[in-house]
């Protein structure tokens, strides 16, 4: 993944220090636009379970797992969102 | 600075005329709705007012943007929303409306003002709906290949066609690969397992789909994303249950009609967080100051945090982001899912260098592979050629006989023919035309043709009587007489009537009378006395061509049947298995995207989406993917539990069969063996062979082994984490005991797989968590013994940190990571099933029925272990599992409901879906017609669902307050239905902001009746149903009066 990620935002010319400095920034970027996504699409009640499911603390993972599958394409709504993402941290970079 | 390059302006910052329009329309918003809400207001103005608010609230929805604005009146579909746009565009263009002209009454100021704070505070729920459109996504790439598909034909080419060739080609490239694990003498699974999936990705490589590559159209410029999950997930279940592809096909073509993608793709660009061309200008000024990419990252992320602050989320939803972020983010679960989606997107934004990767992916190396495939493909030709020769044969023989018989039967149409010699006379003729008789038909092998010296006799008298004789002929020299094969039939037949007396007298007085040499020459039937006479020749001629043409086609027909035969419930389980381990094998970066948080769509969203005709066509056929992807999800979470090969049964070393068996073959699946027990017993003896050569070791070789193990920095952190390794490189978790916790101080209790482990762990409140993270394990003994801290389940605080560290061991733990990983997976999940856990065994049969039900539209719910037991579920998902198999899957896949087992009954859950709940005690058959007649009565629910929904969109639309859906399993859906309008007429004159309390969401629900503060403090007003008008009115000023005790309570 990460020689993929390296090619797709034009890194492979960098020192390795360099790629793995902007790497960890775009992975923690990424991350963040994941988790936005996840939650941006919760419904109000799937808000609700979640919290209840965190403060519990217990099978934390399956618990939202499930609440997140009843989103409706939400992996496709990731996808889409980290593709723009990446597309825009290409263009930032090769600017 | 040149013009070029002048720097632009902020990518927020809007022209003083948009200002100022957006800050107008804000004030009128204001001032319609404290006029909507003025008391004593008439229902008309108040409608003539809400008319105009309309257009002026979606004008701010849209952030008061004009391009947006025309970017929602093209995309939406929905005429009375576009109606909206249209108008809130014109605003935003003109400016705000002249005021109608209203008449208020007197209002007093207390309440005007505190009536112009914005309605809708929550939002959540508008924005839901927009946010929540089921579709597939597409990029501009799919698109742009959707419109070349639309161009090929001329017109849209429909799901159906399109279906149509996705399917030929997907037939074709794994035309046989069913034969050869149901023919061939070696054990299915095993072939299936060794498998080359490379061979079968360049083989659809070669395939077209409307004039582009198979492959291509499939990963990335096909129908969107839906489709790309043939890949992904589907490939390995070609050989056998094509069921996963075609379902994903179908779903993504199905929901990605060439109208319907684009409109959602309109309505994706509508919603993006960053505008085009707001990062545009961004990224001018990113060029301009010519920085290092690192300081460009950071820039950018600076950027991009002001935009996500500017569009934040609501605060409930930013604090539960918080908390995943904490929580859930550092899981190898959301790490899993985030790299799935990483890598999905790295793979779709390289465009075609998702072919390589998922080429790769396919590619891994696979333990004879090639040698499997030769030795398959070998038995699968012999198998074949004996199936056609067979076919051929049975085809030839069966025509040749038909033939035959039919020419025999000709016999007696055709005219004999025979002439007299010199000295013979009616007597002669009669016998050369009985002898060429009785030959055609020893020629025609008919074996019933023999008759005794007095029959022929007897035949040629009355032959001779019947032709000549009695019509007074005299046979001349020469002369050709020509007789009708029925009339030598009927000599033949009254010879064959002669009574035993008849034929003891002609032998008597007529038999002895005839020279031996002259019967020589009637027996001899070899011969015909005239060419003429000879009809068998062309019979059997003509009947070996037909025959042969008919054994031609019987061949090709064979061989087309064991080419791609039905499968057998075996090969599906096979199948299933092996994609499942594909699963494992692609790892969590391909199964991650559909794993990873899951990513079903329920069809309650399909229903209140109520975004119109297109809409629904839309969701339905995403539906479909996001059923699939949801059981995808589902596999996915326990995707270790799948690194076991589920192989409940495969028929073994069965000799290749002519496809005419096939039929029963699916129906009497014979005896199975359970390769999961033989997995098992594999193990075993691999475990006790270390355990052996374990004890055969000398004391020195044990000695070294020892300081080789003890210096391996793996196994050195795992034993300081608390985690044993023991023979066979098994773990086993020490861990404080409860009793041990309490006092402080004690032993620690030993499990022997991480499930145990994790369970107790969590069953310990966060102060015993910490207690036990503080315990010690001791390990060694004497003075060799050292204290470590004990095991935390999630490795102690630094071990990563050390691990990271230090480069040298973090390179060993790359290594060793996987096996490491191998073994705590297998440790946590193979053991499962041995200790007959029902609830294991109800997840097994479960993922097996949801791999059945993928791209039915069906989704499986658990059932309700109040009502039945495990073993009444575990039994009635047997029966339903069959009884699914005999419902057309066009059937199935119009439903878009879920099955349960359970209480008999048909109802909508809470979030929307039909649920049709099945008694376990059902036979198959009543569960298939139960399902089937299921059919009206879930379509009846769906409307009344929708009802609901809608009425509950026009009280909240009109109020701004929220209204939760009632508790469909107490009240009838008509009756929530019914109520909810009547509720509508009860709040139209009603002073709404009596039931609010300023910061405060209020709710309104059909139900018990009360007034409370719930958990989030909401205000919640439940109100009972079928209460009339009047009713309704008090019982609203009864909660007014509520809330209002409430909010004074608050300002205290």
């Amino acid at each position: 993944m990460t020689q993929a990620l390296i090619e797709a935002l034009g890194l492979m010319d960098l020192p390795p220090a360099e790629q793995k400095e902007i790497l960890e920034k775009v992975d923690k970027r990424l991350e963040d636009v994941l988790l936005r996504v996840v939650v941006e699409n919760l419904s109000d009640e799937e808000v609700k379970r979640a919290r209840e499911v965190l403060e519990r603390g217990v099978d934390i993972e399956d618990e939202i797992a499930e609440i997140t599958s009843g989103v409706p394409m939400l992996a496709e709504k990731m996808e889409r969102a980290v593709a723009e993402e990446i597309d825009r941290l290409r263009k930032v970079l090769s600017a | 600075m040149s013009p070029e390059t002048k720097k632009p302006k902020g990518p927020e910052t809007p022209t003083s005329n948009e200002v100022e329009i957006a800050s107008r329309l804000t004030a009128r918003i204001k001032e319609l709705e404290a006029m909507i809400m003025t008391r004593g207001l008439p229902r008309e103005e108040r409608a003539k007012l809400t008319e105009e608010l309309k257009p002026i609230k979606a004008a701010r929805d849209l952030g008061f943007d004009i391009n947006r604005a025309e970017k929602a009146v093209m995309a939406e579909r929905d005429r009375e929303k576009r109606k909206e746009f249209t108008a809130a565009l014109k605003l935003l263009k003109g400016g705000v409306p002249p005021k109608p002209e209203v008449k208020l009454p007197p209002v007093p100021v207390a309440a005007a003002e505190e009536t112009a704070e914005p309605i809708e505070t929550g939002g959540a729920g508008a924005a839901e709906a927009t946010s929540r459109v089921p579709e597939p996504i597409v990029g501009e790439e799919e698109l742009r290949a959707l419109r070349a598909i639309k161009g090929l034909e001329g017109q849209e080419p429909g799901a159906e066609a399109a279906m149509g060739e996705v399917a030929t080609v997907l037939k074709e490239t794994t035309r046989g690969w069913r034969d050869k694990m149901r023919e061939s003498k070696i054990p299915g699974a095993e072939i299936l397992k060794n498998f080359s999936t490379k061979e079968l990705v360049e083989k659809l490589g070669g395939k077209k789909i409307f004039g582009r590559s198979a492959l291509e159209f499939i990963l990335a410029a096909g129908v969107g994303g839906g489709t790309r999950s043939v890949v992904r997930f589907g490939l390995g279940a070609l050989t056998g249950g094509w069921g996963y592809a075609l379902a994903a096909a179908t779903g993504a073509i199905a929901g990605g009609l060439v109208e319907g993608t684009i409109a959602h793709h309109k309505e994706l660009e509508r919603q993006k967080r960053f505008k085009d061309e707001e990062f545009e200008r961004f990224l001018l000024g990113v060029r301009e100051n010519k920085k290092k990419l690192t300081e460009k990252i950071d820039q950018y992320l600076e950027y991009a945090r002001s935009k996500d602050l500017a569009e934040g989320l609501p605060g409930y939803k930013e604090e539960l982001r918080n908390l995943l972020e904490n929580k859930l983010a550092r899981s190898a679960f959301w790490r899993g899912a985030a790299k799935g989606a990483i890598i999905g997107a790295v793979g779709g934004f390289v465009g075609a260098a998702i072919s390589d990767w998922v080429g790769s992916k396919l590619g891994w190396e696979i333990p004879g592979a090639e040698e499997a495939a030769k030795v398959a493909e070998t038995l699968h030709n012999n198998a074949l050629a004996e199936a056609m020769a067979a076919a051929s044969a049975d085809a030839f023989n069966k025509t040749n006989e038909k033939l035959v018989r039919a020419g025999l039967a000709g016999l007696d149409a055709r005219e004999f023919t025979a002439f007299t010699r010199r000295g013979e006379g009616a007597t002669n003729l009669a016998r050369k035309l009985i002898s060429d008789y009785i030959n055609q038909h020893h020629a025609l092998k008919d074996p019933t043709f023999k008759f005794s010296k007095a029959q022929l006799v007897y035949a040629e008298d009355w032959l001779q009587k019947y032709a000549f004789t009695n019509e007074n002929i005299k046979p001349r020299l020469g002369e050709i007489f020509k007789v009708r094969g029925g009339v030598i039939r009927s000599a033949l037949a009254e010879a064959r009537a002669l009574s035993p007396a008849e034929i003891d007298n002609i032998n008597k007085n007529w038999v002895w009378k005839i020279k031996d040499k002259t019967w020589e020459k009637i027996f001899d039937f070899k011969n015909v006395y005239r060419a003429e006479n000879d009809f068998a020749t062309g019979i059997i001629e003509e009947a070996k061509r037909k025959s042969g043409e008919a054994a031609r086609k019987a061949a090709e027909a064979a061989g087309r049947a064991a080419a791609m035969p039905p499968p057998s419930p075996a090969a599906s389980v096979a199948a299933e298995s092996w994609f499942n381990a594909s699963v494992i094998k692609w790892g969590s970066g391909v199964a991650g995207v559909g794993a990873a948080v899951g990513t079903a769509l329920y069809f309650k969203e399909a229903i209140s989406s109520g975004a119109g005709r297109a809409g629904r066509a839309i969701a339905r056929g995403a539906g479909r993917v996001g059923k699939d992807a949801a059981i995808i999800g589902g596999e996915f979470r326990k995707f270790a539990r799948e690194i076991r090969p589920s192989l409940p049964s495969f028929k073994r070393g069965e000799a290749a069969e002519p496809p005419g068996k096939a039929e029963s073959e699916v129906q009497e699946p014979g005896p199975v063996v359970d390769v999961e027990a033989q997995r098992r017993a594999e193990e075993t003896t691999q475990r006790k062979e270390t355990e052996r050569l374990e004890a055969q070791r000398t004391t020195r070789e044990r000695v070294e082994h020892a300081k080789k193990l003890a210096a391996d920095p793996i196994r050195k952190l795992l034993q300081e984490g608390g985690i044993i390794i023991v023979p066979g490189d098994r773990f086993r978790y020490e861990i404080p005991s409860k009793e041990s916790i309490a006092k402080r101080v004690g032993p620690s209790i030993s499990f022997d797989n991480y499930p145990d482990l994790r369970q107790y762990w969590e069953s310990l409140t966060p102060d015993e968590k910490a207690i036990a993270e503080s315990f010690e394990t001791t390990i060694g003994q004497g003075e060799d013994a050292k204290k470590y801290p004990t095991l935390n389940t999630f490795a102690k605080k630094d071990f990563w940190d050390r691990i990271e560290a230090n480069p040298e061991l973090n390179k060993r733990f790359l290594e060793l990571r996987e096996k490491a990983l191998k073994g705590l997976l297998a440790d946590e999940y193979r053991g499962l099933p041995e200790k007959e856990d029902p609830k294991v065994a109800i997840d097994s049969l479960m993922d097996g029925l949801k791999i059945k039900l993928k791209g039915t539209g069906l989704y499986l719910y658990r059932g309700d272990y109040r009502e039945i037991t495990l073993e009444e579920e575990t039994e009635g998902l047997q029966k339903l599992s069959r009884a699914l198999e005999r419902i057309p899957g066009e059937e199935l896949s119009f439903w878009l409901i879920g099955l349960k087992i359970g209480r008999k009954g048909i109802y909508i859950g809470a979030g929307g879906s039909a649920i049709v709940e099945i008694d376990p005690s059902l036979s198959e058959d009543q569960m298939r017609e139960y399902i089937l007649s299921a059919r009206q009565p879930v379509k009846d629910l769906r409307e009344l669902w929708q009802n609901s929904y809608s009425a509950r969109e026009g009280i909240k639309k009109a109020t701004g307050l929220y209204v939760a859906s009632a508790d469909h399993e107490k009240i009838p859906l008509a009756d929530e239905v019914s109520t909810l309008r009547i509720l509508q007429d009860a709040l139209d004159d009603f002073p709404i902001d009596s039931l609010k309390i300023a910061g405060k969401e209020t709710i309104l629900k059909i139900g018990a009746a009360e007034i409370f503060k719930d958990a989030r403090d909401r205000v919640v007003i439940s109100i009972r149903p079928n209460l009339s008008l009047e009713d309704i009115r008090s019982y609203l000023r009864m909660a007014a009066n509520e809330v209002e005790l409430l909010r004074a309570a608050e300002q205290k």
